[in-house]
C-alpha cells in the first residue's frame, strides 16, 4: 500500500524568516543570526518560565539554558519536523519538566514496535461479528475435549443425535444429556462480560 | 495500525501533560504512525505560536553578551540515551488461564504491565480506577467487536467497561498502563483534569 505522504505545513513569513535563521546559525554560526533568534526568543522563553511558577531570576537561567541549547543544536533541527518556534518550545519544555522525578522514570524508555503494514482495509471486513464468535471459541475452552467435539459434530457437521450415538457407542440419552449440560455450561460463559 | 490516541491526548502529550506512563504507549505509536506524526507536528507548531505570542519579559539589556561568552565552555547536560525495553525477552508470570503478566514499572501511581494472552483467553470485563491505555505490541485481541492490532492504542478502558471483554484472537502482546491507582474518574480526559488538579 502507498504510505501517504507528510504534508507540508504553511508557514508564515515571519517563521520562514525563523527557518533561514537557523539554517544559518547551523551553516556558518553567524552571531547576527543568533542576536535575531536571542531578541526574539530570551524574553518571551523568560516570561514562558514566569507562567510556569518560576521566579524571574530562575527564569532567565532557564531561558539562558535554552538560548544555550539553541545555540549547540541549531544543526540538528529539522524544518521538515517542526518549526523554530515550536522546536524552542519543546527545549524549554523539556527543561521545565525534566525535574520531576516521576517524568525521567518513564522518560528514558522505548517501547519498540515491530514495523507494521498498514493493512487497514482488510481488518474492516468481518469485524463487526468477530467478536461474538471469539467469544463462542473461547467459551468452548471451558468444556472438556470429547464435549467440544460432540457439540462440534452436532452443530457443524450437522450429525443426528442417533448418529452420534452410533458413532460414540453410547446409549442416544446420554449424549442427548451431554449435550444439553455443554450448552448451558457455554451459555453460563458467554453471558459473563455483558451487562 | 487502525486505531490511534486522541486528539486530546496527542495534545497533552505535546504540551507535555499527559502522565508518563501513558506517555511512553503513546511515543511508541507515534513513532511508527504517520497521520499521529503529522498531528503532533501541528500542535507543536501550535505551541510555538504561543510562545511567539507571549509578552516579552524585560530583561537585562546585556544578556545577550553574557550568553555569547558562556556558549564556548558551556557544557549542556544531556539525558542519558533512552533504553530500548527487550520486550521478548521478559519472564512473565502466570496470571489466569492463558493469561500471563509482568510488571515492567511501577510506582505510587502509576504502572506498566505486559500481559500475554493465547488465543482464546479473555480478560474478563472490568473497571480500571484511573485513565487506562493499552498498546499491542504483537497479534490482536477483539474488544466490543473491534480488532487492535500490533501498534494500536486502546484508551479510556474506564467507559463502558462492563460490556466489553477483551478476547484473544492470536497470541498477543499488549502493554497495559495505568495510573491513579485508587481513584476511579470518566475517560482519559477526566483522568486528566484529575492529573492536572491532583484532587
Amino acid at each position: 500500500m502507498k504510505r501517504p505522504s507528510r504534508q507540508q505545513p504553511i508557514r508564515s513569513e515571519f517563521a520562514q524568516g525563523l527557518v533561514r535563521c537557523i539554517h544559518a546559525l547551523a551553516a556558518e554560526q553567524q552571531d547576527g543570526c543568533y542576536r535575531m533568534l536571542f531578541a526574539h526568543f530570551y524574553p518571551r522563553l523568560v516570561t514562558f518560565f514566569v507562567k510556569r511558577g518560576m521566579t524571574p531570576l530562575r527564569a532567565e537561567d532557564s531561558a539562558q539554558e535554552v538560548m544555550l541549547v539553541v545555540w549547540h543544536d541549531a544543526a540538528l533541527f529539522d524544518a521538515q519536523q517542526q518549526s523554530v518556534s515550536g522546536w524552542v518550545f519543546e527545549i524549554a519544555l523539556d527543561l521545565a519538566t525534566s525535574e520531576s522525578a516521576s517524568r525521567q522514570q518513564w522518560d528514558d524508555l522505548i517501547i519498540p514496535l515491530p514495523e507494521v503494514p498498514l493493512h487497514a482495509e482488510q481488518m474492516e471486513d468481518g469485524v463487526a461479528d468477530a467478536d461474538e464468535t471469539l467469544k463462542l471459541y473461547a467459551a468452548l475452552k471451558v468444556l472438556t475435549a470429547g464435549d467440544a467435539d460432540l457439540l462440534h459434530s452436532a452443530y457443524i457437521d450437522e450429525l443426528s443425535h442417533s448418529d452420534l450415538a452410533k458413532r460414540l457407542q453410547s446409549p442416544i440419552g446420554s449424549i442427548k444429556s451431554r449435550i444439553r449440560k455443554s450448552i448451558i455450561k457455554l451459555r453460563e460463559v458467554m453471558r459473563m462480560g455483558r451487562p | 495500525m487502525m486505531h490511534h490516541p486522541s486528539h486530546t491526548t496527542i495534545y497533552a502529550a505535546a504540551i507535555g501533560m499527559l502522565p508518563p506512563v501513558l506517555n511512553t504507549l503513546v511515543r511508541a505509536h507515534i513513532a511508527r504512525c504517520l497521520p499521529c506524526q503529522t498531528l503532533m507536528q501541528q500542535a507543536n507548531d501550535a505551541l510555538g505560536e504561543t510562545l511567539d505570542e507571549l509578552q516579552p519579559a524585560p530583561v537585562a539589556p546585556d544578556a545577550i553578551e553574557r550568553v555569547m561568552a558562556r556558549r564556548a565552555g558551556h557544557k549542556i547536560i544531556r539525558r542519558p540515551p533512552p533504553i530500548t525495553l527487550d520486550w521478548h525477552n521478559l519472564k512473565m508470570r502466570w496470571a489466569a488461564p492463558g493469561l500471563k503478566i509482568r510488571t515492567v514499572y511501577k510506582n505510587d501511581k502509576d504502572a506498566l504491565h505486559l500481559l500475554r494472552m493465547k488465543p482464546g483467553s479473555v480478560l474478563p470485563a472490568h473497571t480500571h480506577k484511573g485513565p487506562d491505555m493499552a498498546l499491542v505490541v504483537q497479534g490482536s485481541f477483539v474488544r466490543g467487536g473491534v480488532r487492535y492490532v500490533a501498534g494500536d492504542i486502546d484508551e479510556g478502558w474506564t467507559e463502558n467497561e462492563h460490556a466489553k471483554t477483551v478476547v484473544c484472537v492470536e497470541q498477543c502482546y499488549l502493554f497495559l498502563a495505568t495510573t491513579r491507582g485508587g481513584v476511579t474518574f470518566q475517560g482519559l480526559f477526566g483522568g486528566l483534569v484529575h492529573w492536572l488538579t491532583g484532587i
